[in-house]
């Protein structure tokens, strides 16, 4: 749906400005003639949230199978201004020779359209996938961009990353990072698990977990390590990140790599640069009319009813708020 | 410590005691398993003894040694050793410990299971989405079994769905309208395991070019497949048998939903007693009905789960599918056949009252077979676009029903056979086409019916009247061609649709009967019956209020006769948010008798009833108002809906029975009366999600007053009805689940200042299920019924059931054992107006059903 829009605005500038050469209609008549389903704006116009081109995970080779599935609901600060949050939800396969941890919706799209584009051998497989995870619920969007692949002999991590609008996976592999932790005494339940209060510091962000011993094994979400038992829930203090544990399942699924994703092996710093220049350009991937020596984008903006309603979002250059806020600061 | 990553536990503070010091306290040790290797990374933590916290923690090196320092005012603390996949160990320690070692064995690690409860229903705009898996228990199968659990969705007892007190107008598998009022099909079938949601869309215009025309009021729902549930064939084949009598159960359900062809073909067969024809049944009414005059008398069915007292032997086959041209226009074919037996035996005594008299009563012992073929074939074609609509359906129903039934009524045998066969074909055409402001729509229907029905009765009850004659027959033929036609335009003008309509009605019926050869024993009738109306109509669209106002003037010609008429209806709505809607209507409604209310010559209904209605029309004039609220609030999961209406009506005429002796006749009076009611309801309906328990409860009243005529004695009479209902599904625990459901009801009639004692009655159902371990559910059902008119024991009557399934991949193997108590007659004490029925009818025995399912997919 949201390609669609993107095409068919596209399309629309195409047509308008093909228009305009021929002298035969104005921008203002095509909004006339839309009978006011379409507006134009003049300012940065993004997405709400990022647009991630889904990977087709062909031929997948299976590391490792998982003992223990556990399910994090995420709850995402939009920006700090207006507060808003969305959600997305984190996957964590636990298995004896590795864990995954992975944003769950950014990857179930990418297995229902490799399940479109796959052939007969494979195909049911991926649609089985599919439907083991079924729809996206309402109110759940694709944020979580990251893969963290945890070798648990190797003792290192690698991390792979889909960024906005960009088709390949960029990793890169670092060692184990060292967390220390603060271990406090306070105790709640979370799933009926009794968990402990630990927090760290951790390039650029503090954080609060909540882990039970009840589960002996030193793992969670993303790349957290060294507690004696699974983080249940986690917090940064800047309130940017929510994540809590909404399932925990002794359940088999396979751990594997996807080596038919076009993939652009970085240095950590290297990546560091990229993600932040994709996040924070607004007019990367979008039109703008340099002509006018405009630094922002004019956008079409189509609207069938109440603006409010639909996902895209208007800014000026003075308004303008990235996503940029990776879990990682520093 | 190398690679080892060595964690370093800051303590925290402890809560400050006053004289509390704090020293180092230190362990060290190594965790081996059994053959004496040393066992990486075990998590070694302290705590104190009775806590759950820990207050310091290590990891193990990779030759298993461990050493840990604490800062602590206990002098005794406990050191536990866990691990993935090893053993977990507790040991308490003292300061002088010192050191502590551990042998851990391998152990496979099962976690305990948890999941937080998400939403179980989402709302978007007029869209309420029920997410299945928040309302699937493990004993559900088919879809329709969840829906019971969702508030605001009521399933009837015949299958019917209601959103918030109101019928469904479309019931969408995948968007797509398969079934029409056929939809028991799916929910009897479709497996709930393949559904991962069901949406209500509130106010659901299924017409898309009049969404921006005609407001509906009714909602539709959808549902909608998993992912792997699409594109490959779904259903299940099920066979079992049984004794008690000796028993069979069949069925094959194939069906496969892809993009654009949908089917379900399902073929069924039992004696067991589940009436599967009722799921071919449509639920929105059809077209040309003949009422059948003639029948054989019956014990009243009991109201009680059909499978304890249905004696059956049912083969029912249909097959439904529909193929999607393009993206907006579909065809339909629906085609099913049913043959059936059914049995049934009981006695009736039947006690009538009549005021300053005393009441007398009948008393029968009444067998019945009734045999019946039903085949209907439905083809549909229809064209839904935003410009346009267009819509023929035909539709083909034979049916043959022979009944024979045997009545002991004092000392006498008398045997009756019938025989009732029918006949209907039925077009239906609907055109809809918009014009920039203006739309058109033509709407043509035209049935025609045929029903050639006899019943005879030996030995011949009536030789006074009819003769000498072995066997009395009464020989009925009908037939009736009726069409409805209309164009209908309307146009904005504002915020406001003018609507203007011209309709052409027409109804050609013949009725011809014969008892006996003379006049008064026969009737041969024509009726023809020609309605010319015209109407206009007033509507908005925009905001939060909305009405619709219609007047129409009609011109009604029967048999020559010509009567205008006038029946204005004003309707209206606000929807105060999206979650509260209040509604109001009333209406003034003319019409007229029908043929068969008119018929001069005597008809031999029964074998003790012969009935006229004395040839003249009846006129009669009803005027109603209502009021409702409806409330749907998704984020709480509360649903509720309140509705107080009234209405009265007049007629010219009065129908009066008489009882001579045993048998009824029926007489009209040239009088009018007059007559109303009152009713009340209110359902609500709550999910608790955090608790896996669904609470429905709802009560209806209702008074009324009207005059009845029995034995020439004109008796006016008030009755007045209040009935409850509850129920409530709930999970306890991981292994337990519970359904409980009642319903109380309380009537009574009062004439002449005296009351019929009102009758009583309640029942309930209980029924439990135990998950035993991943394979086994194990089932009990208790039902209750009590009748406080029914005399020593029968006043509570008491059913057990019981099942056990096994479940294992794609078989389910299902032990089931009914009426354990062997409870062999049902007796009931029911009323109408001022007639007291008690019914004793025989049930099935106990009885033992072995089954086995298999699931396509």
């Amino acid at each position: 749906m949201k390609a669609k829009c993107l095409l068919t605005i596209s399309l629309l500038f195409m047509a308008i400005n093909f228009c305009h050469a021929q002298r035969v209609m104005s921008a203002e008549d095509v909004i006339r003639s839309s009978g006011g389903r379409i507006s134009f704006f003049e300012g940065i116009y993004r997405e709400t949230r990022p647009q991630f081109v889904s990977w087709r995970l062909f031929n997948p080779v299976t590391l490792d199978e998982s003992r223990i599935v556990v399910k994090y609901d995420v709850d995402i600060k939009l920006d700090s201004l207006s507060e808003q949050r969305v959600k997305d939800q984190v996957l964590t396969l636990i298995g004896p020779k590795m864990i995954l941890s992975y944003g769950l919706w950014n990857w179930r799209e990418s297995v229902s359209v490799t399940a479109y584009y796959s052939k007969k051998d494979e195909k049911p497989y991926f649609d089985s996938l599919a439907s083991e995870f079924g729809e996206r619920p309402r109110g759940y969007v694709e944020m979580i961009n990251w893969f963290v692949y945890r070798d648990l002999k190797q003792r290192n991590i690698l991390n792979k990353h889909a960024l906005p609008l960009r088709r390949n996976s960029i990793e890169y592999t670092e060692p184990l990072p060292k967390m220390s932790w603060e271990i406090h005494e306070e105790t709640k339940s979370i799933l009926g698990y009794d968990c402990q209060k630990a927090e760290t510091d951790f390039r650029g962000r503090h954080w609060t977990v909540w882990f039970t011993p009840e589960v002996p094994v030193d793992c969670g979400l993303w790349k957290f390590s060294g507690l004696p038992g699974l983080i249940m829930e986690a917090s940064s203090a800047d309130g940017f990140y929510i994540f809590t544990a909404v399932s925990i399942e002794n359940r088999v699924m396979k751990i594997q790599s996807y080596p038919k994703v076009e993939t652009n092996r970085l240095t950590r710093e290297k990546f560091r640069a990229m993600e932040r220049a994709v996040y924070t350009n607004p007019i990367s991937g979008g039109v703008f009319d340099q002509e006018k020596g405009q630094d922002y984008m004019i956008g079409a903006h189509i609207t069938v009813g109440d603006p409010k309603d639909t996902d895209t979002k208007i800014f000026t250059p003075n308004t303008y708020l990235g996503l940029y806020f990776p879990m990682e600061l520093e | 410590m190398n690679h080892r990553v060595v964690i370093l536990i800051t303590l925290l503070t402890l809560p400050f005691r006053s004289n509390a010091q704090v020293y180092p306290f230190s362990l060290k040790g190594r965790v081996t398993d059994t053959s004496g290797k040393g066992v990486d990374g075990a998590n070694v933590m302290l705590r104190k003894p009775g806590s759950t916290a820990m207050i310091g923690f290590t990891l193990s090196e990779p030759d298993g040694a461990y050493s840990i320092s604490v800062n602590t005012e206990a002098d005794t603390l406990q050191v536990l050793v866990s691990g993935f996949n090893i053993s977990s160990h507790n040991r308490t320690v003292t300061r002088s410990t010192g050191i502590a070692n551990f042998t851990v064995s391998n152990q496979q690690q099962t976690i305990r299971e948890a999941k937080v409860a998400a939403d179980p229903i989402k709302r978007g705009g007029d869209t309420l989405t029920y997410y299945v898996s928040q309302f699937k228990e493990e004993t559900d199968r088919s879809i329709g079994d969840v829906l019971k659990k969702m508030p605001g969705i009521e399933v009837s007892s015949s299958g019917g769905i209601k959103y918030n007190g109101r019928s469904i107008n479309k019931f969408y598998i995948e968007g797509l309208d398969m079934l029409g009022g056929k939809y028991g099909i799916a929910t009897n079938n479709i497996q709930a395991s393949d559904i991962a949601s069901v949406e209500i869309y509130e106010g659901h215009q299924p017409i898309r070019v009049l969404q921006d025309w005609v407001k509906s009021d009714e909602a539709a729902l959808n549902l909608k497949l998993k992912q792997g549930a699409k594109g490959t064939w779904n259903g299940i084949l099920e066979i079992g048998g049984g004794y008690a009598p000796a028993m069979w159960t069949g069925s094959f359900t194939p069906m496969m939903f892809s993009k654009n062809v949908q089917t379900i073909l399902t073929y069924k067969t039992n004696n067991t007693g589940n009436d599967v024809g009722q799921e071919l049944k449509s639920q929105f009414g059809g077209f040309g009905s003949i009422p059948s005059l003639v029948s054989c008398v019956s014990p009243q069915t009991p109201p009680l789960d059909e499978r304890s007292w249905l004696r059956n032997n049912i083969h029912a086959v249909s097959a439904n599918g529909i193929l999607k041209i393009n993206d907006d226009s579909d065809i339909t074919v629906k085609t099913h056949y049913i043959h059936d037996t059914q049995n049934s035996s009981g006695s009736t005594r039947t006690e009538y009252f009549v005021s300053g008299m005393p009441s007398f009563t009948v008393e029968e012992a009444t067998g019945l077979k009734d045999k019946s073929d039903e085949l209907e074939l439905e083809l549909q074609y229809r064209l839904n676009s935003k410009k346009r609509y267009l819509l023929d359906e035909m539709s083909v129903k034979t049916e043959r029903t022979e009944d024979y039934g045997t009545v002991q009524k004092g000392g006498t045998d008398i045997s009756q056979t019938a025989s009732l066969p029918f006949f209907n074909a039925t077009n239906r055409f609907q055109y809809v086409k918009t014009f920039g402001n203006s739309q058109i729509t033509a709407r043509s229907t035209t049935s025609f019916s045929k029903r050639d029905s006899y019943l005879d009765v030996t030995p011949n009850l009536y030789g006074e009247i009819l003769g000498a004659r072995e066997t009395v027959r009464q020989d009925i033929s009908s037939k009736k061609l009726y069409s409805t036609n209309s164009v209908s335009t309307s146009f904005r003008t504002g915020g406001l649709i003018i609507g203007l309509t011209a309709q052409g009605n027409f109804d050609i019926e013949s009725f011809k009967s014969e008892l006996a050869p003379a006049d008064s024993m026969r009737n041969d009738l024509p009726w023809k019956r020609f309605d010319a109306r015209l109407g206009t109509s007033l509507s908005n669209q925009a905001g939060r209020f909305d009405f619709d106002l219609s007047i129409p003037v009609s011109y009604i010609v029967i048999n020559g006769e010509g009567r205008p008429l006038f029946d204005p209806s004003v309707s209206a709505r606000y929807r105060l948010n999206q979650s509260l809607t209040f509604r109001a209507s009333a209406s003034q409604a003319y019409s007229f008798s029908g043929l068969y209310d008119s018929y001069g010559g005597y008809v031999m209904t029964n074998y003790r009833n012969i009935s006229s209605r004395g040839g003249k029309l009846n006129k009669s004039a009803n005027s109603s108002a209502s009021f409702e609220i409806s409330y749907s609030n998704a984020v709480n999961s509360f649903f509720v809906n309140g509705s107080i209406a009234y209405s009265k009506t007049g007629n010219e005429l009065t129908y009066g029975t008489i009882y001579n002796g045993d048998f009824t006749t029926v007489k009209q009076y040239d009088m009018r009366n007059e007559s109303d009611v009152t009713a009340l309801s209110l359902n609500a309906s709550k999910r608790f999600q955090s608790i896996s328990t669904t609470v429905k409860a709802g009560v209806d009243a209702s008074e009324s007053h009207y005059q009845y005529l029995r034995q020439d004695i004109l008796m006016p009479v008030t009755r007045r009805t209040l009935s409850a209902n509850w129920g409530i599904d709930s999970r306890l625990g991981q292994s337990m689940l519970i359904s409980y459901m009642g319903r109380f009801s309380d009537g009574e009639s009062r004439f002449d200042g005296s009351s019929t004692a009102g009758i009583k009655t309640m029942n309930q159902l209980l029924s439990m299920s135990f998950l035993l371990g991943q394979h086994l559910i194990a089932k009990g059902s208790f039902r209750h019924y009590y009748n406080d008119r029914n005399e020593g024991e029968q006043r509570n009557l008491c059913f057990v059931d019981a099942g056990l399934s096994y479940v294992s991949g794609r078989m389910e193997y299902t032990l089931s054992a009914n009426n354990l108590l062997n409870t062999k007659t049902y007796s009931t004490t029911t009323f109408n107006t001022n007639t007291i029925y008690s019914t004793v009818y025989e049930l099935r025995p106990v009885s033992v059903l072995l089954s086995i399912k298999f699931s396509l997919r």
